[in-house]
Formats: C-alpha cells, sequence, structure tokens
C-alpha cells in the first residue's frame, strides 16, 4: 500500500515515524549518557519528561474544553437554541482570531501573576498551569475540527434521516457522528497537536526564560526543553554549531563538547519533524 | 460587504474589551496591599544603616527590640519590616519601569514600530503564501511525474534531514547557529526564518497539497480528462508545464488540467491564509523576542510585559489582533468579491451566446 | 476476442469490487446494462474506459496491469474517438469555471453543432441563460446540468461524424443519464440519441436502473429495439457477479399488471396548506389541472407528489417533517398543530413516533460504519433488541432471513439495493402513521422494485398515510388514482 513506509514495508507510515522518534531519542538519551556530565544530563531530560507531560496535559485540556463546547454548539444548534450557539460561536471565532502567541502571553501572564500570589505552587502545579494555558490556546482547533464534522454531516441527509427515524440526539452526535465517524480525525488531530503545543511551549518557555517577569523566571519554573534552550550553557553550545561554517574541522568535537545545547535543540526539531510526518502519513493512510 | 467590516469590528471590540476585563484583573492582582504605617515603624524603615535582609543585622535588630520590651516579638517585627523594605524596593523599581512606557513617552516611536512590524508582517506572509503554493504545487506536480506509482523522487538522505531539520527548527535556534555568520538583528534573516523555519513552509505547503490532492479526486477533474484536457506533467520550456508559470505568482496553467484543480484549491486555501496570517504574527513575535532585537515591535513588548506596563502589553496586544483583524477583514473581501462572481451574482457576456 | 470484449478484475485492499471473465459489447450496437446500484457497473465501465485510480485500486483487464491497460492503443482510441457521461451531474462541473467554457473545452472546442443539441434537449432555446453561469448546487439544477453533460456527449458524437470518424469502433458510455430528468426531457434526449445511432451506428454502453426505459424503447417507431440488447449485472450468493441477459418481457408484463393498492376514505392524517413559502419560493398545490387547498394524507391511502425535478418536491416532504422552517404555513400532523412547533415537539411527539421519512440516497441517510445491528439498535426500541428479532424485522425485504453475520456486516460494503432496504425498514421501525418515501425506487434492481411494491401495499393496508416522491412515473401513475396524484408548482417573486 502507498501509505506505507517505504523502508520497511509492512509497517504503517505513522507507526514508522513514531518509531523513528522513540529509536532517535534513545539514541540521544545514549549519546549523553556517555558524553554529559550528570546534572546536565538529569537537567535535559527532566526538561524533555516535562515538556511531554505539559504537551499530554494540553492535549487533554483541549480535548475536554473543545468537547463541551463543540457539543453545546451543535446541540443547541439542533434544537434551535439560537442564541446559545451564537454565543458559543463568538467565543470560538475570537479564540481562532487571537494570534496563539498573544494567548499564550496572556496565558503566562496571569500564570505569572497566580505563582508570585502563590496561588500555584509545586512542580506539577505549574506543569499543569502551563499545560491548560496551552491547552485554551489550542482548544479551538479541536472545536473546529468536532463541528466540521458534524457540518459535514449535516450538508448530507444522515443527521435529518437518523432524527426522523427516531434516533436521540445525543447518540447520534456522539456516538454516530464523532465515535464511528470521526475518531480518526480526532486522533490525527491529536498527532499534530503534540507538533503544535511542543512548538508553542517551548518558543514560550524560551521567551520566559528571557526574563518575562522578575519574580518568576527559569529557575523558580520547572525545566523545560525551550528553557533549558535558553540558558546560556545551551546558547553557547548551539553558538558554537554555527562555528563549523567558518572551521569545519571543528564538527569532530561538537558533538561531545557542546552536548547540552544541541542535546535540547535535536529533541526539540526532532521531535516537531517526527510527528508531523507521523501526522501526515496517518492522514494519507486513513484517507482523512 | 458592510456586513464584513461590521463583523470584524464588533470581533475587534469584544477582544479588545476582554483585554481591558484582563488588564483591570492584573492590576488588581499586581497591586500590593497597603499596610498601616505608624510613626514608630516608619522612623525605623527610614534608617540607611539597617541592612533589612542581612541576617546579622535582623537579629541585632530583634534582639534591640525585644530588650525595648516592644510587641510583636521582635522576629515577627523583623520579617514585617523586610517584607515591606523588599515591597518598597520592587515598588520603586516598577515605578521607575513605568517611566519607561514607550506608549506614553514615545507615541511616535510606538508607531513606527508598529507600522514596521505590519509591513514585516506582509512581505513574511506574502512570501509564505506565495512559497508554500509553489512548494505545494511542485511536490503534486513531481508526484504525478511518477503516476501510476505516484510516490515522489525522495531527496538524498543528508539534504532530506538538513531540510528537516531546517524547516521544523525554531527560527531563534537557526539564528543563533547563524549568529557568527549573520547578525541575528537584519531584517532580511528574520524574513526568511519567518518563511523557511518554525514548520510555516513545511506545514503550509503540506496543507496545499492536501487540498490539492483532493480537488483531484473530484468527479470533475475525471469529467475533463474525459474532454481530453491535457494531463501531462512533463515541466520545462516547450512542455505542458513551464518553470516559469510554476514559479510564478499567479499560476495560470490555461488549457491544462492543473487550472481546473488550482482554481478551486485557491479558493479553498483562503481559509489557510487566514490560519498563516495568525501564524505569522506568532512567529514573527517569537523571533524578535527570542532574539532580543532591540526597537522592534516583538522586543518591546517583551520589555513591557518585563517592566509590567500592563497598559502598553494590552495596546501592543491589541495592535496585533488588529493585524489579524485586517488580514481577516482583507481576506474577507477578496473572498466576496470572488464568491459573487462564482454564485453568480455578477453575470459576464458569454461569447456565441445571446 | 473483439475489440469489445473484456476480461475485468478489480479489488481494493484484498477486497473483491468487479470480477467479470467475460463482457462483451457488440459493435454498433446499444448494451443497456441493469443492475442495483453498488454492484460494480460504474466501476467495470470506468476501468475499461481508463479512468479508475490506478494508485488507489488492484486492478487487471484482459490480463493487463492497470497502468499497461490505461496506456493501451484501445484505451487511447476510446478516448479520442467516443465519450463516458459519468453519474451524479452535479459533481462533473468545475465550479470555478463557466459551463460554457467547460462545454468548449479541448475536444469539445468546435462551436458547431451546440445550438441545435441544446435546443433539443430543451425543448426550446432556455439553455443560453445558463450557460454563462458558474455550476452551483441548486443552479442550474441537477436535470439541466445532466442535459448539458448530455449535450457534451451528443456534440462528440456530431464531430466525430463530421469528420468521419464516427463508427461501431467509437465506444460511447453514458452513466445513469436520465437519472436527473422528468420523462419529457429523457424523451427529448432518446429520440436525439437515436437519431445519431441511426444515422451513423456507433457502439454504446447505457447504465441505468430506469427500468421504464424497455417499454419506450422497445415500442419506439424507429425500431431501435433491434440495436438493443438488455444485461442485468448481479451478485450470487457466493459473491460472485454474474452477467446475465435481461429479459425485456418480463418488466413490460410486470409493469402493466400494477393497479392501485389501498383505499380512498381514510381519515386526513396530514395536511399542509397550500400557498407554503419556503426559500424564497411559494409551493402550490393541484389535482389534475384544478387547485388545492391543501396538500392531505389519508389513512391507508398513497399519495404521489409530482413535479418537474428541482421544482420543491424534497422541500414539501421537509417541510412536513419539520426539517425545513415555512412562512405562511398551516400544518397539522395526526391532529396535532405544527404550524410553529420548533425541534424539541417535532423531538418529543412526531419524529420516530408518529412519522417517519425514507430519504432519497440510502447511502447519505445511513451511517457507512455503522452494522447492520447498529442501525437498529441505535433506535432504542425494545422490540428490535436482540439479534433474532432484527432478522425477524427485515426478513420481509430480503424474503428470506438473511444470515446472522449480515448483522455485523458494516453498511459501507453492502450493495445498494441492501442499503436502500435497511432504509426503509429502519424508517418504518416506530409503525408510522405517516410515512414520506422520497424516491424509494433509487438505485435498486428489478428484484428489489417488486419486494418494494409489494411492502407497499401491506403498509397501505394497515392504514399508514404514505406521501411518495418519485420520478418513476411509468410504475406509480399506475399504482395511484387520479385524484391522489398532486402536482406541486413553486413561484418565487
Amino acid at each position: 500500500m502507498k501509505t506505507r513506509s517505504v523502508r520497511f514495508p509492512g509497517l504503517p507510515g505513522d507507526l514508522f515515524w513514531l518509531a523513528i522518534w522513540l529509536l532517535g531519542c534513545l539514541l540521544v538519551l545514549l549519546w549523553d549518557a556517555v558524553f554529559l556530565n550528570k546534572p546536565a544530563l538529569i537537567r535535559v531530560w527532566t526538561g524533555f519528561g516535562n515538556t511531554l507531560s505539559v504537551a499530554g496535559i494540553s492535549l487533554v485540556t483541549a480535548l475536554v474544553f473543545s468537547f463541551f463546547l463543540s457539543s453545546g454548539f451543535i446541540l443547541a444548534r439542533w434544537n434551535g437554541f439560537g442564541k446559545l450557539a451564537a454565543a458559543a460561536e463568538l467565543l470560538l471565532s475570537v479564540s481562532r482570531s487571537v494570534p496563539q502567541i498573544i494567548g499564550l502571553l496572556t496565558g503566562f501572564l496571569i500564570l505569572t501573576v497566580l505563582v508570585t500570589q502563590e496561588v500555584l505552587t509545586g512542580k506539577a502545579g505549574i506543569l499543569t498551569g502551563f499545560g491548560v494555558t496551552v491547552g485554551l490556546v489550542l482548544y479551538y482547533e479541536f472545536s473546529d475540527m468536532l463541528i466540521e464534522r458534524a457540518r459535514w454531516f449535516e450538508q448530507t441527509d444522515f443527521i435529518a434521516a437518523s432524527r426522523t427515524a427516531g434516533i436521540p440526539d445525543f447518540h447520534l452526535l456522539f456516538i454516530e457522528i464523532w465515535w464511528r465517524n470521526s475518531r480518526l480525525h480526532l486522533i490525527n488531530k491529536l498527532i499534530s497537536g503534540v507538533g503544535s503545543t511542543v512548538f508553542l511551549l517551548c518558543s514560550i518557555d524560551f521567551i520566559l526564560s528571557v526574563g518575562l517577569s522578575h519574580s518568576v523566571n527559569a529557575v523558580n519554573f520547572p525545566p523545560t526543553l525551550g528553557s533549558l534552550l535558553a540558558h546560556i550553557d545551551s546558547k553557547q553550545d548551539i553558538l558554537a554549531a554555527g562555528l563549523i561554517f567558518s572551521d569545519p574541522s571543528y564538527l569532530a568535537v561538537l558533538f561531545t563538547r557542546h552536548l547540552q545545547g544541541l542535546s535540547v535543540a535535536f529533541l526539540i526539531v526532532f521531535t516537531l519533524a517526527c510527528w508531523f510526518k507521523a501526522g501526515i502519513s496517518f492522514a494519507e493512510r486513513n484517507r482523512l | 460587504m458592510r456586513q464584513i467590516f461590521l463583523k470584524h469590528l464588533l470581533l475587534f471590540l469584544s477582544v479588545a474589551g476582554l483585554f481591558f476585563l484582563l488588564w483591570l484583573l492584573t492590576s488588581r492582582l499586581t497591586e500590593y496591599p497597603p499596610e498601616t504605617r505608624d510613626a514608630a515603624t516608619e522612623k525605623w524603615l527610614q534608617d540607611s544603616l539597617i541592612l533589612w535582609q542581612d541576617p546579622l543585622h535582623q537579629a541585632i535588630v530583634a534582639d534591640v527590640w525585644d530588650l525595648a520590651g516592644n510587641s510583636p516579638e521582635g522576629d515577627q517585627f523583623v520579617s514585617q519590616m523586610a517584607r515591606r523594605k523588599s515591597a518598597e524596593t520592587v515598588g520603586e523599581i516598577d515605578r521607575l519601569r513605568r517611566q519607561k512606557s514607550l506608549i506614553s513617552t514615545d507615541f511616535p516611536g510606538f508607531l513606527l514600530q508598529f507600522f514596521s512590524f505590519f509591513l514585516l508582517f506582509g512581505v513574511v506572509l506574502a512570501i509564505s503564501v506565495w512559497g508554500a503554493e509553489t512548494l505545494g504545487l511542485l511536490r503534486f506536480i513531481f508526484k504525478n511525474q511518477q503516476r501510476p506509482a505516484g510516490s515522489a523522487p525522495r531527496p538524498h538522505p543528508v539534504l532530506g534531514f538538513l531540510s528537516l531539520f531546517v524547516l521544523f527548527s525554531p527560527g531563534y535556534l537557526i539564528a543563533y547557529i547563524l549568529k557568527p555568520v549573520f547578525p541575528s538583528d537584519s531584517a532580511l534573516l528574520i524574513v526568511a526564518l519567518g518563511i523557511f523555519t518554525n514548520g510555516t513552509l513545511a506545514v503550509y505547503s503540506q496543507k496545499y497539497l492536501n487540498l490539492l490532492s483532493q480537488e483531484f479526486e473530484k468527479g470533475y477533474i475525471v469529467a475533463a480528462r474525459i474532454r481530453n484536457v491535457t494531463d501531462s506533467f512533463s515541466t520545462g520550456r516547450n512542455q505542458p508545464l513551464s518553470w516559469k508559470e510554476i514559479f510564478g505568482i499567479r499560476k495560470q496553467f490555461h488549457g491544462h488540467l492543473l487550472r481546473h484543480g488550482l482554481l478551486n484549491t485557491r479558493r479553498q486555501f483562503r481559509e489557510t491564509v487566514r490560519e498563516l496570517a495568525a501564524f505569522t504574527i506568532t512567529s514573527l513575535i517569537i523571533l524578535e523576542m527570542a532574539l532580543n532585537i532591540q526597537g522592534r515591535y516583538g522586543y518591546e513588548l517583551l520589555r513591557q510585559l518585563l517592566y509590567g506596563n500592563l497598559t502598553d502589553v494590552f495596546v501592543m496586544m491589541a495592535g496585533l489582533f488588529l493585524m489579524v483583524k485586517l488580514t481577516d477583514a482583507v481576506i474577507d473581501l477578496a473572498a466576496f468579491r470572488q464568491d459573487s462572481r462564482y454564485l453568480n451574482q455578477v453575470t459576464e457576456p458569454v461569447e456565441g451566446v445571446k | 476476442m473483439t475489440r469489445f470484449s473484456f476480461s475485468v478484475s478489480v479489488s481494493s485492499e484484498g477486497r473483491n469490487l468487479i470480477s467479470l471473465s467475460d463482457f462483451t459489447l457488440e459493435p454498433g450496437k446499444i448494451t443497456v446494462l441493469f443492475g442495483e446500484s453498488g454492484i460494480g457497473k460504474t466501476l467495470l465501465a470506468k476501468t475499461i474506459f481508463g479512468l479508475t485510480d490506478a494508485a488507489r485500486l488492484e486492478a487487471t483487464v484482459n490480463g493487463e496491469t492497470y497502468s499497461s491497460w490505461q496506456q493501451s492503443d484501445r484505451v487511447t482510441s476510446f478516448r479520442k474517438a467516443g465519450f463516458f457521461v459519468l453519474q451524479e451531474p452535479s459533481s462533473q462541473f468545475n465550479p470555478s469555471m463557466t459551463i460554457h467554457e467547460q462545454y468548449r473545452e479541448a475536444d469539445l472546442a468546435r462551436p458547431d453543432f451546440e445550438t441545435s443539441i441544446l435546443n433539443g434537449l430543451w425543448k426550446s432555446d432556455g439553455w443560453q441563460n445558463l450557460a454563462g453561469l458558474f455550476p452551483q448546487p441548486f443552479r442550474p439544477s441537477g436535470g439541466e446540468k445532466q442535459r448539458f453533460l448530455l449535450a457534451m456527449a451528443l456534440k462528440k458524437m456530431a464531430i466525430q461524424d463530421d469528420a468521419g470518424k464516427l463508427s461501431p469502433d467509437s465506444l460511447f458510455i453514458l452513466d445513469e443519464p436520465t437519472g436527473s430528468l422528468d420523462n419529457g426531457f429523457r424523451n427529448a434526449f432518446l429520440e436525439l440519441l437515436i437519431l445519431q445511432h441511426q444515422k451513423q451506428p456507433f457502439t454504446l454502453l447505457l447504465i441505468t436502473h430506469d427500468y421504464t426505459l424497455i417499454p419506450w424503447l422497445e415500442r419506439h417507431p424507429s425500431g431501435i429495439s433491434g440495436s438493443v440488447s438488455w444485461k442485468e449485472l448481479s451478485r450470487a450468493d457466493s459473491g460472485e457477479h454474474l452477467l446475465s441477459r435481461f429479459d425485456p418481457s418480463d418488466f413490460i408484463s410486470w409493469q402493466d399488471q400494477l393497479s392501485p393498492p389501498g383505499r380512498t376514505d381514510g381519515q386526513i392524517l396530514a395536511e399542509l396548506n397550500s400557498g407554503v413559502i419556503c426559500h424564497g419560493r411559494t409551493l402550490t398545490f393541484s389535482s389534475g389541472s384544478e387547485p388545492i387547498g391543501t396538500l392531505a394524507l389519508k389513512a391507508g391511502t398513497l399519495t404521489y407528489l409530482k413535479a418537474a425535478s428541482g421544482v420543491g418536491k424534497t422541500t414539501v416532504a421537509r417541510i412536513l417533517m419539520g426539517l425545513y422552517p415555512a412562512e405562511n404555513q398551516a400544518l397539522t400532523l395526526c391532529g396535532i398543530n405544527l404550524s410553529s412547533a420548533g425541534p424539541s415537539v417535532w423531538k418529543r411527539l412526531i419524529w420516530g413516533k408518529k412519522a417517519s421519512m425514507a430519504f432519497q440516497l440510502a447511502d447519505e441517510a445511513l451511517n457507512p460504519l455503522a452494522t447492520v445491528r447498529q442501525v437498529f439498535t441505535a433506535l432504542h426500541r425494545p422490540e428490535l433488541a436482540s439479534d433474532d428479532q432484527i432478522l425477524r424485522y427485515l426478513t420481509p425485504v430480503f424474503l428470506t432471513s438473511p444470515p446472522k453475520d449480515f448483522l455485523s456486516a458494516q453498511v459501507r460494503f453492502l450493495s445498494g439495493g441492501q442499503k436502500q432496504r435497511l432504509n426503509l425498514m429502519r424508517s418504518l421501525a416506530c409503525r408510522p402513521e405517516v410515512l414520506i418515501l422520497d424516491e424509494p425506487l433509487n438505485g435498486v434492481d428489478f428484484k428489489t422494485i417488486r419486494i418494494f411494491i409489494r411492502l407497499l401495499s401491506q403498509i397501505l393496508s394497515e392504514g399508514t398515510a404514505i406521501l411518495l416522491i418519485s420520478h418513476n412515473e411509468d410504475i406509480f401513475d399506475r399504482l395511484t388514482l387520479a385524484e391522489n396524484r398532486v402536482n406541486l408548482t413553486a413561484t418565487s417573486p
């Protein structure tokens, strides 16, 4: 089949890219274990774990929030509650038209205040706060997808035929449309969501570490790949990578001497690329 | 058309109102609660010889306080004083920082930054749209040249890895790598990074390719093939698909099957351009903030955030939102004009028909 | 082996979609191919014509791989000298190019022959107002788009004929060419086709579900019936495809013995006033030439709603089922005044309780990813909760009880006829007092038509009021009394 990996014909392309991602991360871990000092090793891999945890939390937040909003919007529309549907649509429309960076900055501003006021404490609490903030910035993408799926069926006779036959609205929306006909779309959205959350989180953490607030900074926020990249050691490592343009022989020592920054950078980019590729392959395989 | 403007104006006002509410909320939260002061404690506080954060000074003051038989206890008094002194210092810093508000001190400078960011955004968006269309189209043509096997030619693995690395890297990462050879505050670099990195080109060219591929599965393409519309995907001079047309801005392809698909893909891609505009702003702000490029809008936004000048911050955010809304309005107007034509609200005379 | 002998096999992911070892068309003759929808007729024709997507399906023709078949001289000559009119006219036009631009594209660039063909198909010059339009879902209507597509095929025949290249070696394929046409326009097209065929014979494959073509062609004064061969594609219980000769006299004799079932004195169960306004159009009813104040559906009576394609028959059905809001509306159903009822009232009192509707396209009405069992369990009816109950319920439309594993089959893998039967049975599950049937014979074969007509009599005998919408006038005119045939007209301000 076309959507299978060319190199491993038995393996679907999406699983191939996820396997590549896992394998690549494992190789970097092994390399780091051999060449990177222990405190830096712990920092990098804790940061990686934190980043993935935040990505997970943000996807769950986005999913839950969008589920309630979308189902409220669709059921309100089907049942003639125009004002409720219009309110939900306005909320979605506003969310859609605010650039993600504005949403994130606003969210992190509030998060900073909450941490300053000690409303939000502890590593788990702060990471959850990160995740929820990113999730609330991304949720509309999931809502759009869920609503789009329902709209697609609205354009056909499916909904009218099912309702007139006596199928309850909840069953129709949750089971027939979203569960039976949209779960692959949802999985695909989740796969692409991993890339979006990692990119946004790393970027905002990088900026935050440059200095969003005088009372909250990388020291009292749990490390993520973004904040680690902004760390002076990592910056120097990345700058060192640029030296190979003027001194190509420097390549020989680059991957042993400047490992913290390069590992962090590699993990970010590799994660983004592999999950993007996996998303495309998944969509192709399932003809989404 | 009036409805389009009204819709965007309403949305803009809603979001501006939201920012205002957030500003009110955050200014309340960041205010330090006033404490009652009496003359005695005020005297202690004014004493410039006492270093309230120094543990030795704290111990001495606490002992003296207790010896004098004051209440509350010395340790509690010292910690109150230390907290108050710290709050005063922070408050002082905040006051100084607020003096650095760009909008109140240099409004023309703020406008200049805003418009130069707007220009940068316009240039990056325009080139990104063209780039996504062109790269998506090229990949589609390569894929069709391989028909019926259907797989596009693969680049050399090292080249493929490098291009993946660049396309998916956050822009600031590439800027740091290039720093030894390229100054990171160059506008040219920002434009290039805005287009090529952060996944912009990769994601949006893929979206274009998906839309074009979906169009080519529709019935009207088969119907056009039946009429024997040219469907050869050979490229080059004197071939059905010329490079000039592929890399051109308008990409017409008269008499070729691609024209059928492109006309509809372009209409569908409009919605993606909206998304791309918002992402371009995000991408550029991240670049300017992360690279600390002084005198630019993104950096200034970060600086005002750092100083806690929430008025500036929310005005600047509203400025970014205004850009998104303007782009939306332009896209909506273009869509309105195009749709009026395609929905037969504007009819054109047809040659040979009464 | 002749130029038109084919051995075709198409499969997808190991699933056999069509497999015929000998499919032969008689050169210079018209082959009419029947068979229920989804059986593989269109796929067979597209595969022969080189239009199947080789990247997605595994296909072979005459032992050749599909990519080599697509590049073969035979396919090249089919495409050069012939034409293929695909079904579903709405999806065959590019919405971003005018009809005229597409009508004069590539092989059809020559402007001559246009006017006479289009005038013939429209029976007037009404097409001139439509040629400059960008095709949109409702304008031009499905029937008008269909006529433009047929005009393209007729134009290609004329161009080839003019160049002296039209011959029995030229292959033309028309897939459901009359599906969106009422009988008047259908016959106008067939007249033009017969004229061209008699002037210069060519090979024609005509795929259709319209069995009423049989008496029309068999009795045509030109004697064209001598050039027509009737075939039917079906599937054996083993899943194997069978191509057999269809005996036209079977249909003619069956049709001749049809008579109106049910009664005419039943109580009125549904009423909708004439002059109701929906989507900016005023809908009025008449019986014969006399206007009538209401469309009344009586218990045990079949009411046949008639109008040209695109006038708004389905709109009336949707208004009656509370799916379209309408102005100036006076609607009662089973004694309940629903003139201004919202969706919650319809859900609580009507839908799936007192009234239901079998929609035209079973493919859209049913969830393709649900199993047969889930189609019925979704209704949450206690009498359709177990497998045995569902199988027993389905027996009348399958003649025998279907095998148990049929219940686990996903709807998307069923044939068109099976889907249409499920669609009808789902709408009957609530034993409605009022039933609306929108094109119930759409896409079904002769066997299923007979089952449906029998079932219709049974439902009527139970006292159900039925509103029927169908373009199969030759069948349903015989099944209704003149007083129960209601004509619909629509006027726009």
